[in-house]
């Protein structure tokens, strides 16, 4: 009971400063609350900074083309926490989860992200 | 993590916070040749890294993703020897007034520059501190900041310009590493909601060896901004084994358009 009571008194206090963001806030740019989830092949993979990146080809059902561009952890955030870059490459095609652009624009914070082997790993923050 | 390793590393957190006043076993206490405490390696005070080399696979059966772990020691009891200071800043009326303007685009960090102190070490990177008997040496990976602190009582040479990160001097207080940082250049944010800074901001850190850890302690002072001068804690720990890595954040620095909602 302690425990509880001191880790929602703890997390309370967090909520008053600022997030562990290393760049820009994400909340500034996704809504958390809007999620999707979309397939298509990886046109291009940019392990860069400040952020890394995924293209994604996703057929729509009129069967056009859409390009999406999905957002991630930095690059050596990502090699830290279970990524090799041999993981994914262009033609690979992903299943990926995650939070939606706040102007409409085809980005996406990408969390869950489904390797063609159906490994999953996170790409980037829930939020 | 679940939320019972949650609800233990928050606790171990507050712990180390509370007792940052507490003087720690000189045993447990690495320490270099000349006898002071031994502060050199990789340390980090939050991000997913933190929670090991495996943080963002997805566990076969996982319920809810693991949450970040949190930056350690926000939250805690206030102690140490800035005990009797608020721990949010107090800011005078017309920066109260300039904050209620600026948005998430007006972040310096958003255009890749540098953070300043105490804010660098609030990034979820890791940094490195090479001590030596003269000075001690901070590699931020966090926007590739550098500081070098003269602590055998030396000044910094020459005239310097006013800066992001400002000029530090260093000197020990028994196991605690004193470091004194002025001489800022009025564009950087201070941390929490103090999006405003001037160039007498005043900051004295102080990092007291705990163990494995360092209790982070920094007073910020800044009577152009500040109605009166505020503390800022977080927690040293060591993260899982790495090497602080190149971050060029202008490399790929695309999003600023996108920045249109709060936060």
């Amino acid at each position: 009971m302690r425990l509880k009571l001191l880790a929602a008194a703890t997390a309370a206090g967090l909520c008053v400063t600022a997030p562990m963001s290393a760049h820009h806030s994400n909340t500034a740019m996704y809504d958390a609350s809007k999620r999707t989830v979309i397939s298509g092949e990886v046109t291009k993979v940019q392990w860069t900074n400040p952020h890394s990146y995924l293209f994604l080809a996703v057929k729509e059902a009129d069967g056009k083309v859409v390009n999406w561009s999905l957002e991630g952890f930095p690059p050596n955030t990502l090699l830290r926490t279970g990524w090799k870059t041999s993981m994914i490459k262009a033609g690979d095609v992903l299943k990926v989860e995650g939070a939606l652009a706040r102007d409409g624009s085809n980005h996406l914070l990408a969390r869950e992200v489904t390797l063609p082997d159906s490994q999953k790993l996170y790409w980037g923050p829930e939020r | 993590m679940n939320v019972k390793r949650f609800s233990i590393a928050i606790a171990i957190s507050a712990i180390v916070s509370s007792s940052i006043s507490a003087q720690a076993p000189a045993g447990s206490v690495p320490r270099t040749a000349d006898g002071k405490p031994d502060i050199s390696g990789v340390w980090q005070t939050g991000g997913i890294s933190l929670a090991g080399a495996q943080a963002n696979v997805v566990p076969a059966q996982a319920p809810a993703p693991a949450p970040a772990p949190a930056p350690a020691g926000r939250g805690a009891a206030p102690a140490g020897e800035y005990a009797a200071l608020p721990t949010q800043p107090s800011l005078q009326p017309w920066a109260a007034e300039k904050v209620k303007t600026l948005t998430n685009k007006d972040d310096p960090t958003v255009s890749c520059l540098l953070p300043g102190v105490p804010r660098v070490i609030t990034m979820p990177m890791p940094f490195e501190i090479v001590q030596t008997p003269k000075q001690v040496v901070i590699l931020y990976e966090a926007f590739r900041a550098f500081r070098i602190i003269p602590t055998d009582g030396r000044k910094q040479p020459g005239e310097s310009l006013p800066s992001f990160m400002g000029d530090s001097t260093g000197h020990w207080e028994g196991d605690t590493l004193v470091v004194d940082v002025k001489n800022f250049n009025g564009k950087i944010w201070g941390p929490g909601n103090m999006r405003v800074t001037s160039e007498e901001l005043h900051v004295i850190e102080r990092y007291t060896p705990m163990g494995n850890t360092v209790a982070y302690e920094a007073k910020i002072e800044d009577p152009k901004v500040l109605t009166g001068p505020f503390v800022f804690r977080t927690t040293m720990q060591r993260p899982p084994e790495t090497r602080v890595a190149e971050y060029e954040c202008l490399e790929n620095n695309v999003d600023l358009p996108h920045l249109v909602g709060p936060g």
